[in-house]
């Protein structure tokens, strides 16, 4: 009895130490989710009271057709930004753990990207992307390629969107080179002497090694993809042509305060929830059977 | 060994390519801030304008006084454009000015908040603590546009909508990341610290202030700085709160001054996106290794 | 060395950030409290904003003094959503400047404040306004809005360009002094006049359809020109799948693919912005351009020297058609001050005329007119004394909503193709916005129809019918969210 004293506090005291946090998260999270969870079984628009309609949000998510070439964007986006990011990011992360002279610097080059603020992104790529004065369609021109037009030409804006993903792949790099830096080296040296070349060192020893650090990017970027909204809403408002950028939050957005159909933006808002617990969930029970943990072994 | 030195220099070489590609679009901004209008629409690839001895000129122009005439090749007097600092329709210093208010709020909330929150998650044992722990772990993955609505709702009952409280108020109730990697770092201040301070009398609250958050600064940097970069990057957040222009911040004026009436001209736009940019990129130059160490603790130990 | 520079450079940003807190610059102006402070919102900027900016100072100075109130101006980015957004949220404006096309949406939505009986007392109900500006501002016969700055939509040609083309034009039995009055001269005239430069990159056309909500404005008018109207009022449908949709879509996707898909996007990608001296009229890579009357400001403000003519937008048939559409203001339901916001408008239509004088500093552009002599040569003149609105409109050269302008509006008027607009007000044929609450989603579908058209060139009846079906789905929708708050469709 003492002893337990002397351990450990009551629970009042816990709960009191972490009561700021509880009490954000009672208002800025679990009441928005209950409220949330109330609108999407109702018409609300925002100015007059919500009226009831029952499943009819919950219908019209089967039979939307936006709503669904949303969807199918935003998994086009993550089916390809995710795996190209991830591999160049694995292999900058590569390049830039060797020693070569100036790591620090060509690290922070390729990490700066990613603390720009998403708007600014947004409307340097704009300029960029231009097809006639554009950064991109002149460096091609001068390899002798005609470049697209990468914000007009319906088959391009989404090539032109994973592109821009690509500029920030360098929070995901600095987690891999970090990984690379635990990878034990006696690893590395008893594959040596057992006669592995590089692309072997790197299947056996390397990818093992990182891939916590993989299964955490891929955790990370399918939360984050369906939240993706800034740069595409500033450079291809409505989603451009063909509204083949048009992604998931923008719809979410355009039908909350553009449209005033707060209550089936609320239903959408709850899918969007069930995708994200879906997806990671599925990312956890998928990496278990690949992720390999040191730790395990020992 | 000569694989080995084969490799190295392909690494460099990779390095080097992937820093200038990556480099090239911030240069294009750059260099496009300090060109005249009608060096713009031109399909050159030059990086500066064609008289580099007029940049300082140029830029002056573009970031400060504008050039209300101008006369053309004809010799025709023509109407030109404003400069983004002296605008008449778009204010950039109050911009600034209000995002450095939401900043300065929220940095000092969250990271009070956060290591208060941490404390009583790494260093205060108690009946419950892990299930509390585990709902602050599930919130990470909760986005800001599921509970957007609801929110935007919240704010207006409590008469906010229309000014920043909505932007920094939150900070000060801790987040959810932030107490997950301060809980990390107090996790791994030595107990026989806590023990000294519990012997010298000292309560939680003691022990909170004189021993725990001096040892923490370092991790409480890091938390000032990604609150910052939050700050400075969050968009859906203004644009949902924020209507009137003296109230708006940098990202949503960058915005606002994209889309105004009538179009805005390139080389005044990439210089508003110079000076949004410039103060984060002064702030990594400071903080270099404590943003780029802690990106990559932070990520491996999740 | 380096720690040292580090904490002083942490200091000093320290030290800027709180000084910029507590010495920075604040928006707006100081506030009088012994004044009803009324905020409004409104799209403009640039010269349009100044002349706004203008009258509000003058009010400000005059009626607003006597009465105790402070109108404050403030230039706002989409300033529809930004009001329905703080109009739901409990904090809009006291005064909305928004578009026509918004008035139907935010009436249905109880968003707006009705001005019915304030206009009646005015005197504004009663035959003062031009009958289709009036009809535009109201939802199921009750107004909700004033026409600001009406406009009609016409051609803007370069007589230069058509010069230049001048023999090429004769010998296809064209005339180089006039611009096309039909859909077919128009195809005559693009086939003539186009450039391109050495690595094949178009530098000049005749004309662009164009991408939605690009220069391209007023991309929607296509049926119009084709004879066809966009909606049926009786059977409160929209008529995208019917043969004038069809045949102006199949038109603009033809035109599109004669000088090739890509090379036009290309084109057109280049095309500076519209108020600059990059607007691809006044740079010279468009010979003919659709605008409204404010393209006369652009141009006398970037490219004073420009010859040009305006007409009536060609059409299938060479039967003038019009296009019409206003700029309104609005008072958001909720408004703090709604009777001091009035005062406003009332003040816009009923202040004696009179004379405005540039503010400081300036060059005076625009606060005179040209006036051509017998002899040939032109003399700046000072404006003439004009009403509030009609000085507005004038600043910014578009039409008045009067049904009985100032003889002195017309005459003076900055614009020298007045004449054309007005005449198009007043045309038997003409359209506009369909007056539906649920438009800003129909015109979203409307857009994608329009933009895969022109820019993939699908099958025009097929993307067309599905177009209709997705805007049924979104008709029903909304008449059945309207019915729950008694309100009726449209």
């Amino acid at each position: 009895m003492n002893k337990r004293v002397h351990n450990s506090d009551s629970a009042v005291h816990g709960l009191l130490w972490i009561s700021p946090w509880l009490v954000g998260f009672a208002v800025f999270t679990l009441l928005p989710v209950v409220i949330s969870g109330y609108w999407s079984f109702c018409d609300f628009d925002g100015l007059r009271p919500a009226v009831f309609t029952g499943t009819e949000n919950w219908t019209t998510v089967l039979h939307d057709p936006l709503l669904h070439q949303t969807v199918r964007n935003t998994a086009i986006y993550a089916a390809f930004a995710l795996p190209i990011g991830l591999a160049l990011a694995l292999g900058l992360a590569l390049a830039l753990s060797a020693r070569i002279p100036g790591r620090a610097v060509w690290r922070a080059m390729i990490f700066l990207p990613t603390l720009m603020p998403l708007v600014a992104v947004g409307i340097i790529w704009m300029w960029v992307f231009n097809a006639r004065y554009g950064l991109l369609n002149l460096v091609l021109g001068k390899l002798g390629i005609t470049g697209p037009n990468w914000l007009t030409d319906p088959q391009w804006t989404m090539s032109s969107m994973v592109i821009l993903g690509m500029w920030g792949i360098g929070n995901a790099m600095i987690i891999f080179i970090a990984a690379l830096q635990d990878v034990p080296s006696e690893l590395y040296e008893s594959a040596a002497l057992d006669g592995a070349g590089p692309w072997q060192r790197f299947r056996s020893v390397t990818l093992p090694m990182v891939s916590p650090a993989i299964f955490f990017n891929v955790v990370i970027g399918v939360i984050y993809v369906w939240q993706i909204f800034a740069a595409p809403y500033v450079m291809l408002p409505g989603g451009g042509p063909g509204r083949n950028a048009y992604f998931y939050t923008m719809y979410l957005y355009d039908l909350a305060f553009t449209y005033r159909r707060f209550g089936y933006a609320c239903t959408l808002s709850w899918v969007q929830l069930a995708i994200i617990l879906f997806l990671t969930a599925l990312a956890f029970r998928f990496g278990r059977r690949w992720v390999y943990y040191r730790g395990a072994l020992q | 060994m000569t694989g080995r030195l084969q490799l190295r220099w392909l690494a460099l070489i990779v390095a080097v390519l992937a820093s200038v590609a990556f480099a090239l679009p911030l240069l294009w901004m750059l260099g496009t801030s300090v060109k005249p209008i009608e060096e713009v629409t031109t399909a050159s690839l030059r990086l500066l304008p064609e008289d580099p001895g007029n940049i300082t000129k140029y830029a002056r122009e573009n970031y400060y006084s504008g050039r209300p005439h101008f006369t053309d090749a004809n010799g025709i007097e023509r109407t030109g454009h404003e400069g983004v600092l002296t605008s008449e329709n778009v204010n950039f210093p109050v911009f600034l000015r209000n995002t450095v208010i939401v900043a300065v709020c929220g940095v000092l909330g969250m990271v009070l908040s956060s290591a208060i929150v941490a404390y009583g998650f790494g260093c205060i044992r108690w009946r419950g603590r892990g299930f509390f722990f585990g709902v602050l772990l599930a919130t990470m993955m909760i986005p800001f546009p599921a509970t957007m609505i609801p929110t935007y709702f919240i704010f207006k009952y409590l008469g906010w909508i229309g000014t920043l409280r909505p932007l920094w108020v939150p900070a000060w109730f801790a987040g959810a990341f932030n107490v997950f990697l301060l809980r990390q770092f107090f996790m791994q201040i030595p107990r026989e610290l806590f023990d000294a301070g519990r012997i010298d009398g000292l309560s939680h609250w003691g022990i909170f202030w004189r021993i725990v958050m001096p040892l923490a600064k370092p991790a409480l940097t890091v938390v000032a700085l990604f609150h910052l970069i939050f700050v400075w990057n969050d968009f859906l957040a203004p644009l949902v709160y924020l209507h009137h222009q003296d109230t708006f911040t940098l990202a949503l004026g960058l915005q606002f001054y994209q889309q105004q009436h009538g179009g805005t001209p390139w080389n005044t736009m990439m210089a508003a996106c110079v000076l949004t940019v410039a103060p984060l990129v002064i702030v990594f130059l400071i903080a270099q290794k404590h943003l780029m160490g802690s990106m990559a603790t932070s990520g491996l130990k999740a | 060395m380096a720690q040292l520079v580090r904490t002083v450079v942490i200091a000093a940003l320290c030290v800027g950030a709180g000084a910029l807190i507590i010495w920075g610059p604040r928006g707006g102006p100081p506030i009088d409290p012994d004044r009803v402070h009324v905020t409004y919102w409104e799209k403009w900027t640039d010269f349009e904003g100044a002349a706004m900016h203008a009258l509000v100072d003058r009010f400000n100075a005059t009626t607003g003094a006597e009465r105790g109130i402070y109108v404050e101006y403030v230039a706002t980015t989409n300033v529809d959503m930004k009001t329905m957004v703080a109009t739901a949220g409990g904090d809009p404006p006291d005064l909305a400047g928004l578009w026509q096309r918004n008035v139907h949406s935010f009436a249905a939505s109880d968003a707006l404040t009705s001005l019915d009986e304030r206009a009646r007392s005015a005197g504004l109900r009663d035959g003062a306004l031009l009958d289709i500006y009036e009809h535009a501002c109201e939802y199921h016969g009750e107004l909700f809005a004033l026409p600001l700055t009406p406009s009609t939509i016409a051609l803007y040609y370069n007589k230069d360009a058509l010069a230049e083309f001048a023999d090429a034009l004769r010998d296809a039995g064209l005339d180089p002094e006039r611009a096309p009055r039909t859909i077919a001269e128009l195809d005559a005239y693009a086939d003539i006049i186009q450039r391109s430069d050495a690595r094949g990159d178009l530098e000049l056309l005749a004309y662009l359809p164009g991408t939605a909500g690009s220069f391209a404005w007023f991309w929607q008018t296509w049926p119009i020109w084709f004879g066809g109207r966009l909606y049926d009022a009786s059977q409160k449908r929209m008529l995208v799948d019917q043969p004038a949709f069809i045949d102006a879509y199949t038109w603009v996707s033809k035109y599109a693919e004669r000088f090739d898909r890509r090379r036009v996007a290309r084109f057109e990608a280049g095309l500076g912005n519209f108020a600059s001296p990059d607007n691809p009229f006044i740079s010279g890579h468009l010979a003919m351009v659709r605008q409204g009357p404010w393209f006369a400001n652009t141009i006398r403000q970037f490219a004073p020297d420009i010859h040009y003519g305006v007409a009536p937008f060609p059409t299938i048939d060479g039967v003038p058609r019009a296009y019409y559409e206003e700029d309104v203001i609005t008072v958001p339901r909720g408004a703090r001050h709604p009777d001091e916001a009035w005062s406003f408008i009332e003040w816009l239509y009923t202040a004696p005329p009179q004379h405005y004088s540039p503010p400081d500093g300036s060059t005076g552009m625009g606060y005179e007119y040209y006036e051509s002599r017998a002899d040939g040569k032109t003399v700046r003149k000072p404006m003439p004394p004009l009403r509030p609105i009609e000085w507005l409109c004038w600043m910014h050269c578009k039409n008045n909503p009067l049904r009985n302008p100032d003889p002195a509006f017309v005459e003076t008027h900055p614009n020298p193709a007045i004449e054309v607009h007005e005449a198009l007000a007043r045309a038997e044929h003409a359209d506009t916005v369909p007056p539906l609450p649920n438009w800003a989603e129909i015109e979203n579908e409307f857009v994608a129809a329009y933009a895969d058209i022109w820019a993939a060139g699908p099958p025009v009846r097929e993307r067309l019918r599905e177009c209709q079906r997705r805007i049924d789905i979104l008709t029903k929708l909304t008449e059945t969210r309207l019915a729950r708050h008694a309100v009726a469709y449209p």
